[in-house]
């Protein structure tokens, strides 16, 4: 096994053992609201990605010395900084599905991702190690994000990015908020016992 | 509290089970074959996944009759027409997200039939609102046509505030709705016999009933009439008996119980007077289950502090977890002295 320190560690880590969505249970909210099918999780994706990866690039540089509170408010107004460009970008490449993300889009700038896990991780380690471990994170976040959707797509409308497949029912409660939040934590269970059951495996 | 007094899981579950066979009975008498094929679909189905679960955690099944008595009560909750694969999605759900993800059976925060119902009347709301006539003749195919099929007496009463309906209908059932929630008499005799036995508890049910009586009498403008609709109406009285009174979700303690019913009676109050939906016992005992299971822990803690007080709880030098562990230690105390 890797170790957790090791490139391998931190990427293994960042996408399955400590998999943003399905282990730690993090950002969860604007997920299960807004990624109802494939192509609406690829929008908040790429707002995702786009604003957590500059802005947690940009924060690493603030001063340690600075005193924690102040600190916290620099990421989330480095955060809206980011969020001006990303927005513009976004909005010229998919005008329609920003729209759909409303105050979610704006909200990245204080996720947990940036508040917490900065201090807590990211900022703990290395430049290299540091990019690596963001950068895996994200793919991690992203990863869950399209298959939730993808799934969720399938039971609530029987269709795949748009595209019919003939599911013989429609389970319509998994459009609502509270439908999604079943259905990530079935995910996430169904995820975490199959790592269980890896590891037993390995472990034998 | 009597050893002769204390029930077992076991003989209570089996009092549920004996009553709830009688009320599908009924619905067989009134729906024919078609309520035997739905109430085997859900039963079948509860049985076999809950099977299937307690494998796959490694748990023992011996003795295990709750995915039955959750597959009766879902079935009975049920339009007489509902397709069979909303039923068994109804009865899946049930076992597997409203029981076994919270840790099975004993550890459930919802009741699981109620959560099961809720979900497939989320996705079916159009086959699972509307309902054929009693003694009508319904087919034994998966989906049948609407046109034999009609909205519930519950919605015509909500909407109206008067039913056209007799005394006798409204006392044996004879209206269009849920194939067996409408039973007033026989739910009345159920309720009374699972009280003698000790298997539903008396201080909850009549907390309800005093409060959603008032509340009924007054709203109605004191038309027993009235009363006696709104009681047979929207699931109210079966929601009382087999959903609220649900032992695996009900508090431990007599003041919680109490406390209970009342927060269960306000939910339904809630529901009734702001909202034009049709169920509102199952919603409010969705609502009222987790906080039943507060009531029991701030009920445990102000007991530990007055026994405590009192010296009964010599042996208790930590927090206790569980209303029974008190229980425990004080009946322990109690045969010390």
């Amino acid at each position: 096994m890797a170790n957790d320190n090791s490139c391998k560690g931190i990427i293994k880590n960042a996408l399955l053992n400590k998999n943003p969505i399905l282990v730690s249970g993090m950002v969860i909210a604007p997920v299960v609201v807004m990624a109802n099918n494939f192509w609406d999780a690829v929008t908040l994706i790429a707002a995702f990605s786009l604003i957590t990866f500059f802005t947690l690039l940009i924060s690493s540089f603030v001063p340690k010395n600075i005193v924690y509170t102040i600190r916290i408010i620099l990421y989330t107004l480095i955060g809206a900084l980011v969020y001006v460009p990303s927005v513009i970008m976004l909005k010229y490449l998919m005008p329609d599905e920003v729209e759909t993300l409303g105050i979610f889009f704006p909200l990245f700038i204080t996720s947990s991702f940036i508040i917490s896990r900065s201090e807590s991780i990211f900022f703990m380690e290395t430049k290299g190690k540091m990019l690596l471990d963001i950068i895996f994170c994200i793919i991690g976040y992203d990863a869950a994000v399209l298959l939730f959707a993808a799934v969720r797509e399938i039971l609530a409308f029987g269709t795949i990015g748009g595209t019919i497949i003939g599911m013989p029912v429609q389970l319509s409660a998994f459009q609502n908020p509270f439908g999604g939040f079943i259905l990530l934590g079935l995910m996430a269970a169904l995820f975490r016992s199959i790592l269980l059951f890896v590891k037993r495996l390995r472990q034998k | 509290m009597n050893s002769k007094e204390v029930k077992t899981k076991l003989s209570i579950m089996t009092d549920m089970l004996i009553v709830l066979i009688v009320i599908a009975a009924m619905s067989v008498y009134y729906y024919g074959l078609r309520a035997v094929a739905v109430i085997g679909v859900t039963t079948g189905v509860c049985v076999v996944t809950d099977f299937i679960c307690c494998k796959l955690r490694n748990k023992d099944y011996e003795k295990e009759i709750s995915a039955l008595i959750t597959g009766l009560t879902l079935g009975l909750m049920m339009s007489a027409s509902v397709p069979y694969y909303a039923a068994a999605i109804a009865a899946v759900f049930a076992i597997v997200v409203a029981k076994h993800a919270f840790g099975g059976h004993g550890c459930e925060i919802f009741n699981s039939a109620a959560a099961g119902f809720l979900f497939t009347a989320l996705c079916f709301p159009q086959n699972m609102l509307t309902y054929p006539k009693a003694f009508s003749e319904i087919p034994i195919s998966s989906v049948v046509s609407p046109d034999i099929l009609s909205s519930s007496f519950t919605s015509t009463f909500l909407v109206t505030k008067s039913a056209d309906l007799s005394l006798i209908d409204a006392f044996i059932g004879k209206f269009s709705g849920p194939m067996g929630t409408g039973f007033v008499l026989l739910m009345c005799v159920a309720a009374v016999f699972l009280m003698l036995r000790r298997s539903v508890s008396a201080i909850t049910f009549f907390t309800e009933l005093a409060l959603l009586g008032a509340y009924a009498f007054f709203k109605y403008d004191k038309d027993i009439m009235c009363v006696l609709y709104f009681f047979s109406s929207g699931m109210l009285l079966f929601g009382m008996i087999f959903l609220s009174c649900d032992y695996s979700i009900i508090p431990k303690t007599r003041s919680s119980r109490f406390i209970y019913g009342v927060v269960f009676a306000a939910c339904v109050i809630i529901f009734h007077s702001y909202s034009s939906t049709e169920n509102a016992a199952i919603y409010a005992v969705i609502i009222s289950s987790p906080i039943g299971i507060e009531l029991d822990r701030r009920a445990l803690s102000f007991a530990d502090m007055i026994n405590k007080r009192k010296g009964l709880l010599k042996k208790a030098n930590k927090p206790l977890n569980h209303i029974s562990e008190t229980l425990e230690i004080l009946e322990t105390n109690e045969q010390e002295k």
